[in-house]
């Protein structure tokens, strides 16, 4: 067997070698390409409220940081059995559509659940788990501030939709409107629960950066 | 130059055949060509202008993609970016078919710049689409393309990517998911050791070792974080695993023979480099029993089977065996000693690390290693400088501290100068006479 990996590794080179290295790394770009145009044009749109970020982060050239009203949710309040979620799980969150066109969350899981009509499954991963207090649009039906549970463990889920590149010297703009809550996310979420970013809007106008898909 | 040697390919060609034909003298053949290679002088200063107008040229493209990315549609970045890369295959693949058999650099270059541009495509891809989540995940992939370059073409370039590439996957896994110790490093750098083995490349075993190291390094960090090992125990650990190193560069094996050396000279350098930090860090906690004693032990018991099958070899003299056995015993005890007997366990610590000093040099000697003999000088060095710092200097006021110490570093180097020349003198005329 050695010998064999010798032959293999001292032989001159091989332009049949090349050309295959090069193919298999083209198509692995493609499927990367191909896995997100088949999921922003074949996935559930859901649209999603932005929350203001913490003012301590920075802004990196172009990029802006999104947060969600779903990215920090109540697990006590979600999840039938919420002892069972830590940082670093992966979860399935319930989304349905509430009358002011925004989704939230009304439950969450370990496994993907069975699709009911209406609502969408969206795949994320607990970052860490908290008990501060939580804004009040997160979740479907919220209750009434005095109604809500003091010290319920809150989970911070990311949902791999959290960043946005905008063209230079546009970001500022965005973060500040972001912060002010003016910011709604268009997002394609795929029946294995993955989401993408398909656009913004902002001010409730009409949708703003829509992604071409290629 | 690419002119000069397709003539010279040509000449050769045809002074074949003209000796076949009876025209040309074949005795004269080797000197006209060692004519036609020797000239030419004048054609540098076109080869430079060419190769400065082509970087220009590059750069001019690459201002002008820069300047007009945001403007262009996601297809046309796809494409720019799949005709870099496959522009560089194409130089690659020019080279090989016209000129090179065996690696060359302008080759080697074309192929780790489409395996770059296979990492950029990656990174810009994520960009265009908005794709969140683990930078793991790109790193992964731009690991597995080089590596699968490096095996195929194979590439001693893209190899080199692949192993520098995948210590930084491993540590951004471990930093999105910090409980987590990430075995699945170990998958691809052995896979890049074989290969870096079998190519019989020996600058490869440098940069594996190191991105051993690397990893071993972010290992004791996640030990003393996550299952809070104090740090005596991650320091005495990693002294032994350098020493399993050590002794396995002595076993003969064919495969890693070229990584001989590298192995002998990193182990034994992180095994007196560790080992000497064991009595400056020591915070003099008890190791948890529950899992470091079994560790040890294990670890301990790997280090004493390696120097035991390198002495069956006959790669290792009793001496040495002997020493790197007492080492393996100290370090798996001295935790322990540490805790239940304070600074005492320190100071015969240090008393024992001044004797494999010694050994070190002595190991040097004997085998005729320069290496082993300048490492023995230089721990033995610092070590009494740190034993001045503990003992001396805390005893005195700041002017004579530093006065004692100017002199004591000064008395060191002239002593220990002069008896290091006198062993290297006597290593290099042995070597000669050799």
């Amino acid at each position: 067997m050695i010998s064999w990996i010798e032959n293999i590794a001292r032989a001159p080179y091989r332009l049949w070698g090349l050309i295959l290295a090069a193919v298999i790394m083209t198509l692995l770009l493609g499927q990367i390409v191909m896995e997100r145009v088949t999921l922003l044009s074949s996935g559930t749109e859901v649209r999603l409220a932005t929350a203001p970020v913490d003012p301590r982060d920075i802004f990196r050239g172009d990029y802006v940081i999104l947060t969600y009203d779903i990215s920090r949710l109540p697990v006590d309040r979600l999840a039938e059995d919420p002892d069972q979620f830590s940082g670093g799980d992966t979860v399935y969150v319930t989304l349905s559509e509430a009358t002011t066109g925004l989704w939230q969350a009304t439950a969450m899981h370990h496994r993907q659940p069975e699709a009911d009509a209406g609502t969408v499954s969206i795949k994320g991963r607990i970052d860490w788990m908290d008990t501060a207090p939580l804004p009040p649009t997160a979740v479907a039906g919220e209750a009434p501030v005095e109604e809500r549970c003091v010290g319920c463990r809150n989970a911070r889920i990311s949902y791999g939709i959290e960043s946005y590149f905008v063209p230079e010297g546009t970001g500022r703009e965005l973060e500040d409107m972001r912060d002010e809550g003016s910011v709604t996310v268009i997002a394609a979420v795929s029946e294995n629960g993955t989401a993408a970013i398909k656009g913004l809007i902002l001010d409730g106008g009409d949708p703003v950066y829509l992604e071409p898909l290629l | 130059m690419i002119l000069r040697r397709q003539y010279i390919k040509r000449l050769k060609t045809d002074l074949d055949r003209w000796s076949q034909r009876g025209l040309v003298d074949p005795a004269k053949i080797p000197a006209i060509v060692k004519d036609a290679e020797g000239t030419g002088g004048g054609t540098a200063l076109t080869t430079v202008l060419a190769v400065l107008g082509v970087v220009l040229l590059g750069f001019a493209a690459m201002s002008f993609v820069a300047a007009n990315w945001t403007e262009m549609s996601k297809l046309t970045k796809l494409l720019v970016l799949a005709f870099g890369m496959w522009g560089s295959v194409g130089i690659a693949a020019w080279r090989i078919r016209t000129e090179d058999e065996e690696p060359g650099l302008y080759t080697e270059a074309a192929i780790l710049l489409a395996v770059i541009l296979f990492g950029v495509s990656i990174m810009l891809i994520g960009q265009m689409y908005h794709i969140g989540g683990e930078y793991s995940d790109g790193l992964m992939l731009w690991m597995a393309g080089a590596l699968v370059t490096a095996w195929l073409v194979p590439s001693r370039a893209a190899l080199v990517l692949a192993i520098i590439l995948t210590p930084m996957w491993s540590i951004a896994v471990m930093m999105e998911n910090p409980a987590l110790l990430h075995w699945q490093f170990v998958i691809p750098i052995s896979v890049a050791g074989l290969l870096a083995a079998a190519m019989g490349w020996r600058p490869a075993a440098h940069i594996i070792i190191n991105a051993w190291g690397v990893r071993f390094g972010t290992t004791a960090l996640w030990l003393m974080e996550h299952l809070d090992w104090s740090t005596d125990s991650v320091f005495a650990l990693a002294a032994m695993v350098a020493l399993i190193v050590f002794a396995k560069g002595h076993i003969a094996m064919r495969l890693i023979a070229p990584f001989e050396d590298a192995m002998i000279h990193w182990g034994l350098l992180a095994a007196m480099g560790t080992a000497f930090w064991l009595p400056l860090a020591s915070d003099g906690v008890l190791p948890d029993e529950t899992y470091y004693i079994w560790v040890a032990l294990i670890v301990g018991a790997m280090v004493l089977a390696t120097v035991g099958m390198a002495f069956l070899q006959s790669r290792v003299s009793m001496p040495d065996a002997a020493m790197l056995a007492a080492a393996t015993v100290v370090l798996v005890v001295y935790p322990y000693a540490q805790f239940v007997y304070g600074d005492i366990a320190g100071w015969l610590f240090v008393i024992a690390y001044f004797g494999a000093s010694v050994w070190c040099v002595s190991y040097g000697t004997r085998t005729h290693d320069r290496f082993g003999i300048n490492l023995g000088f230089a721990a033995f060095g610092l070590m009494a400088l740190y034993v001045y710092f503990e003992t001396v200097g805390t005893l005195l006021d700041t002017a004579a501290f530093f006065a004692v110490g100017g002199l004591l570093l000064i008395g060191l180097s002239v002593g220990l100068g002069r008896i290091r020349h006198r062993l290297l003198a006597r290593q290099t005329k042995a070597d000669k006479e050799a």
